[in-house]
Order: structure tokens, then sequence, then C-alpha cells
């Protein structure tokens, strides 16, 4: 399973776990909005048949005489043969919408069955972030075929404009796909302006999923998006016959009889799919004439007023509403997951069933309890369960160290009980038995306290961050001035129970991303943004350190409230410096207890590569080392290194020349340049002129003996060590690509560093990630290694994520050894 | 939770008939002609007015202010004196 694919499942099962995802009925028969889960009787807030028209008797007449008179089925494409309730449904959802209506068995196939007919290789298309992922999956079907997709900004208006007018140029039709009312914060697309922008630009198209507003907005119910409009020209509108229309299948609404018959009979699904099931069909119809009656008014007002009422009463409790509208879809903000999962465990016990929003569907820190209202609904009803939210939320906030503050920064919306900004820096609730020392220097740290932790963890011991701090501060590109932070948590009797240095850098988004989706966005940078998909992120740890950078005491009783310094200090910082990501990096996998902790407080875990440590370094002689590897790398080892480290010569570099210092730095990007594996920027020259300079580093110099004055020797390698203690880390590493050489540079580098920390005696190295093939043969162990991540919005992750590489398209990739780090 | 006098006004008929079953308490009725009828509710701190036919149907349903209940459902009310 990819990441992606791992979080959902560990969101899931963790909201499955705690008793509120994948819940049954138990139910034989419902009875209006009550239904029965665990033997429990519940009001249900989560169904979308916001009109309640299910329990209408019409309906229920209208499947039964289809039912009675086609049976359970007519199974037959439809490019064969269509029951008799097709065309009738057809014809009155025609007259419904002002348009040409193909029904289809659910609103998914129907976007599946649409989107490659209607649009051309000579279009683009630009989806809104939030776009019902059933559109997100239909277009990936254009992919194959080299259209050009893009992702907007949810709801940008201004910004749409720009891309219109920017594709408009190179494309014949510029699509806009978007949602009618979104499904999770229930807010709707702004139409009016949308209209506006289909009037000025001929090349604009506009097609929408209106399913959440169908039925219960406008003239006849046809939804949320011709409220106050006509079906335009160059407009397609798709909705949902199974939510509020109380049947089932969606159907598609298209400006003229072409496009509509185009899509009957070129569409995929529509030839070689079933049909809908009689049953549903004989529904619908009964639906469609009440939506062509005066009745449908009485009804969208009676939502109405639930609608009103619900606001009123969320207004009354305080709770935090994210968008105040009068769609049916409610969504109360509690930011983490935990908090979700423990209110509306409280709340099915007092009788309320709601949903949690959560990831996917949202981002990790903006989970919210998202609930439903329905004409159903009884006021009384509506204020209970509203009632029932509010007495629960502060205490679960604060059994969660949640402030509602944070929840609203978290959504971008105004607390109206804002006092004081600084709380946000600040837990409300202070653990008692915590010490809290923050700095923004290790030299505000004493050297003693700093090292009894870290020496010999990393190349992060006092020095070596006094080393960066001076490297990576006062430089001309942004991406090379580093912000420090330091968390030292101690009990009451100065213990440190946690202690670890962030530092905030300018990163690259898909700094973790599979290599080849690094090489397409790579070309994007250096051809027209260089800083293209780029975001400040706040890490434990530095781009240029690895290893254990959270110290965490696990025998002490504080560990958990530790943590949660650890968390509100990470987001504090996110917020301080307008960091677009969190990534707490370098613990070692399997740590369910952790994973838990961080998904209940918005962390998703993420593969890192593997990190490679040396640990066996007791060997005294060349013979004793091989006899220390494997069978398998003793081979590798004879036949691939001792065969050529004659022709090598390793040096330990003291006062190094300038021009020396720029051959390293080409030699560096000599490999930098040939590996996206972890997706970083240029390291600076600079760096390597500290290091020239400083006495905490050494500089391992690899010369191909190519004659016998040894002033003649190239350079060909160059590896760039750190020693901490006994420990010995091999940063990174320069190699030169310029020619072929007949030995291997890279595997002489390696093996150079190994014989350099068992000469100064180290108990082990640390080798970086990537590369782990070749570190492994050489007597290394891997580590899998993972990361939690936390993003202010998913919007980048969501571009790098559709950036799939089409089958028409190839990419060719360096794949060969990489860099030590 | 409350419903103030100003927010019952946004609801139609039925919703102020709901709320009044939830919220609030009968205080009296007045017999009209024909088999009309008004009934006075409080709800907190104001009054509400029901207009029912004679068949039952509720026809209107509306807020009130104090001295129009002082002055038609308690016509010898001396407000200098009471109050």
């Amino acid at each position: 399973m990819n990441n992606f694919l791992t979080t959902i499942n560990d969101v899931i099962t963790d909201g499955k776990n705690s008793g509120i995802l994948h819940l049954n009925v138990s139910n034989e028969m419902l009875e209006g909005n009550m239904l029965k889960i665990n033997d429990k009787e519940l009001v249900n807030f989560s169904s979308c048949s916001y009109l309640g028209l299910e329990f209408d008797p019409r309906l229920k007449a209208g499947a039964i005489k289809a039912l009675e008179g086609y049976g359970t089925q007519f199974s037959a494409s439809r490019a064969y043969l269509s029951s008799i309730h097709y065309q009738q449904l057809e014809s009155k959802l025609n007259q419904l919408f002002g348009g040409y209506c193909v029904v289809t068995p659910t609103t998914t196939l129907g976007h599946i069955s649409t989107l490659p007919v209607i649009i051309g290789e000579k279009d683009a298309v630009i989806l809104d972030h939030q776009v019902h992922s059933s559109i997100q999956t239909a277009t990936t079907l254009l992919k194959p075929k080299g259209i050009h997709i893009e992702l907007l900004r949810h709801n940008r208006m201004d910004l749409l404009e720009d891309r219109i007018i920017q594709l408009s140029k190179k494309y014949e039709k510029v699509w806009y796909m978007a949602d009618g009312i979104y499904s999770m914060y229930g807010d709707g697309a702004p139409i009016d302006a949308i209209y506006d922008l289909l009037d000025k630009y001929p090349k604009f198209n506009f097609y929408v999923d209106d399913a959440h507003g169908m039925s219960s907005f406008g003239k006849n119910g046809r939804g949320f998006v011709l409220q106050n409009h006509d079906l335009h020209e160059r407009m397609v509108l798709t909705t949902s016959l199974n939510k509020a229309f109380a049947s089932g299948g969606g159907a598609m609404i298209f400006p003229n009889e072409k496009m509509a018959s185009l899509v009957r009979t070129c569409g995929g699904p529509m030839i070689t799919s079933g049909p809908m099931q009689p049953a549903a069909l004989g529904a619908a119809l009964a639906a469609a004439d009440i939506h062509l009656s005066s009745e449908i008014v009485k009804m969208q007002e009676d939502l109405q007023e639930n609608i009103k009422y619900a606001n009123l009463m969320i207004k009354k409790a305080g709770l935090p509403l994210i968008k105040e509208l009068n769609s049916p879809v409610f969504f109360i903000g509690v930011c983490l997951p935990k908090v979700g999962y423990q209110l509306i465990k409280r709340m099915l016990d007092d009788g309320y069933y709601t949903n949690l929003g959560a990831f996917p569907a949202v981002p990790m820190k903006n989970t919210g309890v998202r609930f439903t209202i329905t004409r159903l609904h009884t006021f009384k009803q509506i204020e209970g369960m509203i009632t029932s939210m509010a007495r629960h939320f502060d205490e679960v906030l604060t059994e969660q160290n949640i402030t509602r503050d944070q929840i609203y920064k978290a959504f971008k919306i105004d607390n109206p009980g804002e006092t004081n900004t600084e709380d946000t820096f600040q837990p409300i609730i202070k653990p008692s038995n915590l010490i809290l020392e923050k700095y923004q220097s290790i030299t505000e740290i004493k050297k003693d306290e700093w090292d009894t932790i870290f020496k010999g963890k990393g190349s992060f011991d006092y020095e070596g961050l006094l080393f960066l701090e001076k490297t990576f501060k006062n430089n001309s590109l942004i991406e090379n001035n580093w912000e420090f932070d330091y968390l030292i948590v101690k009990d009451k009797s100065q213990r440190v129970v946690l202690a670890t240095f962030f530092t905030t850098a300018l990163c690259k988004d898909d700094m973790l991303s599979h290599e080849t989706i690094s090489h397409k966005i790579e070309m994007i940078r250096k051809t027209s943004d260089p800083y293209y998909l780029t975001s400040l992120m706040v890490m434990t740890g530095s781009l240029l350190t690895e290893g254990g950078h959270v110290y965490v005491n696990e025998k002490s009783e504080y560990k958990k409230q530790a943590y949660n310094e650890l968390y509100w200090m990470a987001s504090a910082l996110m917020k301080k410096y307008n960091a677009g990501s969190i990534m707490l990096r370098d613990f070692d996998d399997g740590n369910a207890e952790l994973d838990k902790a961080m998904l209940g407080n918005g962390y998703f875990k993420t593969q890192m590569p593997e990190r490679n440590v040396h640990q066996d370094l007791t060997w005294t002689n060349e013979t004793e080392f091989i006899a220390s590897l494997t069978h398998k790398a003793r081979k590798h080892f004879r036949g691939q290194i001792l065969k050529h480290v004659n022709l090598i010569e390793c040096e330990v570099v003291k006062n190094p020349t300038e021009e020396q210092v720029k051959h390293w730095y080409k030699l560096y990007n000599h490999i930098k340049g040939s590996s996206f594996k972890l997706n970083t920027f240029d390291l600076p020259i600079k760096l390597f002129e500290n290091i020239a300079n400083s006495p905490n580093w050494e500089v391992l110099s690899i010369k191909l003996k190519t004659g016998e004055n040894q002033n003649e020797r190239k350079e060909v390698a160059v590896v760039f060590n750190y020693k901490s203690g006994d420990v010995y880390n091999a940063i990174f590493i320069g190699v030169d690509k310029s020619e072929q050489y007949e030995i291997n540079v890279y595997r002489q580098a390696l093996y150079q560093v190994i014989l350099r920390a068992n000469y100064l005696k180290c108990s082990s190295i640390n080798l970086g990630f990537t590369a782990s093939l070749e570190k492994r043969r050489m007597g290394a162990d891997a580590y899998k290694t993972v990361a939690y991540m936390q993003a202010n919005d998913h919007f980048n992750a969501a571009v790098i994520e559709s950036m799939q590489i089409s089958s028409n398209q190839s990419v060719n990739v360096y794949e060969g050894e990489n860099a030590v780090n | 939770m409350l419903i103030t006098q100003l927010e019952l006004n946004t609801f139609n008929n039925n919703s102020r008939l709901q709320i009044l079953s939830d919220k609030s308490l009968f205080v009296c009725e007045v017999k009209l002609t024909k088999g009309f009828k008004l009934e006075l509710y409080s709800i907190y701190n104001y009054f509400v007015e029901v207009l029912v036919d004679n068949m039952g149907n509720t026809l209107d349903v509306k807020p009130l202010t104090l001295s129009y209940v002082a002055n038609f459902y308690c016509r010898n009310f001396d407000l200098d004196k009471e109050i």
C-alpha cells in the first residue's frame, strides 16, 4: 500500500475501532429518521435524502408498479433496449431542467460516460480542488489522451479567470469542473461569478455536479446551480437522483440534443454497463411528478425552516460552524481526529448519529462533525442534537488539550471569542508537572546539557548545530536561510523528558515523491518557476541531519504530556513562520502506539527512504572485515571493490585551497543533479567553504591514480563527514560523473568511509538515506524510517498526486547510485 | 435554548407552532364568534397568540407586545397599580 492508502486505512480503522465508522443499522423497518445501531435508538443526522421523499407513498407505489411490470430487473444494455421508464423519466427531467437529459445508473457512471466524450484532445480541464472525487476519478480517463488537467484552489474565481485567459490562448475549450454544493462543508460554488465568466469568455465551459443541491433548491427542485439561472449553452449540469430525489441513478443535463445524443451513443458505460433497476426508475418517475408539481415548494420551505433552526441553534450554542449557509450540510470544526472520535461517540450515547468529516475528504487538521438536516427532522430533534454536541464539546476539547482558538485558526476563520493571540503559542491547560524550555539558538543552551542527550546520535550535537546555524543564516537565496528552534521538556526534578530541535526551511513539496514525479516538476522549475510547488516546512531535525532528532525518556510517566508539548510547539512554529506543513521525522517504523497518537493529533505517517547504519566496526584488518560480510556480499566486495582498491587513493583533506572547494562543489552537483530520490534544494557553496574551515568535519578525498606524480592524480569523489562522539556520520557525497571510469567510484568512496571510521575506532557509521543496496553490501543495516506529516491544506499534495505519468509520456530518470544522503 | 421574539418572527407559522409546542406554556384562550378562538401562550418573557378556526386549524401564530396583552387579555388590568 502506498502512503496515501495507508493513511486512509489508518484513519478509517481508527474510526472503526472507536465505534463511529463502518456501523450497521439493525432495523428491519425504518420509521422516519430513527434508526437502530447496536440496539440503540438514534436520530439519523447523516441522510442525504433532504426532503424525506423515500417514505412518500407515491414513490413507493411508483417503485412497486414498475417492479410488478418489469420484475426486479430489465437486463439489457441501453445501446440495445431501454425500458419504457427511461424515456418517460428523461422526458420529465428535460422539462424539469430545461435541457437535454441522459439518465445513468449512478452519477459516477454518468461522469465516466460523459467526460471522455465531450472533452476533446485540444481542450483543457481545470478541477476545483474540492470537486467531488467521482469527477476526479472520471478525469483520470482523460490523462492517457494527454489532455491538460490542472487544479484550482477552492472557489478562487480570481485565479480561475486568470487561468481561463492563459489557457484560452492554447486550447479550444477551457472546462471548469466544480460541485454546486460541496459535500463536506456544505458551501456552494459562486454560481453568479461563474455565469459572468461564461458570458465573458467564449472558450470557457462549465461542468458541475449538483448532487447535494438537487430538489432542495430552485424551481421544480432543479437545484442550487439553476436556482437563479437557466442552463447555459456552454454548461453541463450533472446531478444525483439518489439523494433528495429519493430514487436512484444520476442525470446528466446537456444544453443541446447533439451533445446528449453523443453521450448516449458513445459514453462507455452507456454501451457496456447495465441499466437502472425498474423499481428505482418507477420511484424516480413519481419523484419527478412531485418535483413538477407545486407541492415541491412547500417541501423546500419546510426544509429551509429546519436549516434555519439548525443555524440558529448552532449560533446560540457557540459551536464553530465552518460555513453558515442555507444548505442542508453542516460542518462543525473540531480540528483533530481524536476530538472528532470522542465527540461523535458521546453524541451516539445521547442518541444522535452524525458523521465524522475526516481525511482524505478534508485535511487532517480540518476534521469535523458533519451532519445533515432533512425535512423529516423536528425542531426538538435538531435542538436535542445540537445541545448534546454543545454539552460535550468543551469537555472533549479540554480532555484532548485543544482550544477553540486552535480550531478557528485551523479553518482560517475568525474566532468570535478571540482575546489574546499569545494563547495560540501555549496550551490553555498547562501540564503542571512539566517545565518547558524554548530557545532560538543552540548558544542559549548549555553545551554539556545538549551533548549529554545528543552526542553520538548524529551530526546535531552542540558543535554540529552551531555549524548549521552559522551556515544557514544570512544567505541570498531564501531556501538557504533556516530558522532554528529548540524544545526541552523537563519534569519537576529537572529530568529531561523530551528534547528536540526544529528547523523551518523552504522545501520542495515533492521531496518524498516518486522520482518520476519530481523529474516532471523539476522541468517546470527549470523552465518557468524555480519555486513551483515549494513551501515552508517546520521539521524536527534539519535537511542536513538524520537520526533520532526527538529524544524521549521512554520511562517517564510524563512522556505523553511531553509529546503534546511537541505537537504544540510544532503548531506554534507553523503559525509563527507561516509554514505550510510540519514534518516530525526519522522515527523507526512499527511503533503502533506512536502511530495512533500521531494520527489522533492530525499527523499522517509517510515512509521515508531507509536509513542505513553500519554497526560492526570491531574488525582490525581487511580479512576480518570481509569475514563480517554475508557470503553474497563478500563475493561482491572482492569482485567489485577490492579488485580496484589499489587504483585509488584516499586522504583526509586539511586546509584545502579555494579551487579545491569549488571542485568539491562541482562533484556534489554531479550527483545531486542526477537524483530525485530525496528531492531537496541544492546546498549552498558556503556550506562547503565552512566545512573546509571546520575542525569538526572531515573531508575524505578519493583520487584516481592516473600517473606516478601524485599532483596529477584526479580527485573523483569527495565525502563530507561529521564525527560526534564515537559515531561517524557520512553526511553527503560528491562524485565525478563527467566521464566513465573503469572503477565504480561511489563504491570505493563508501569503502573508504568505512575504513576511516574503523581507523578512528568509531562504534558505528550513519550512512544516510538512499542507495541501501550498495550500503548493505558493505555490511550496513537498513532501517525502515517514517515521518509524520501535517499540512495546512492539501492543495500542493493534490497537484503532485495528479501528476501521474500518462502512458504516452516517457520520462528518463537516472536510477543509479545515489548520494550518501 | 431561548428563542427571542425577534427570532420567532423569522419562522413561518408551522415552525412557530413547533417552537410553541416545545417551549411555551398555555396561558388562556378567548372564544371568538363562529367557533374561532385565540390562544395565548407564553415563551420565557413574551407572549404568542394563536388564531384557531372552528375546525381546529391554526390560521396565524404571532408574537405579541406586552401592551397588547395587557389591553386585550387583561381589560381590567391597571398597569399603574399592578406594576
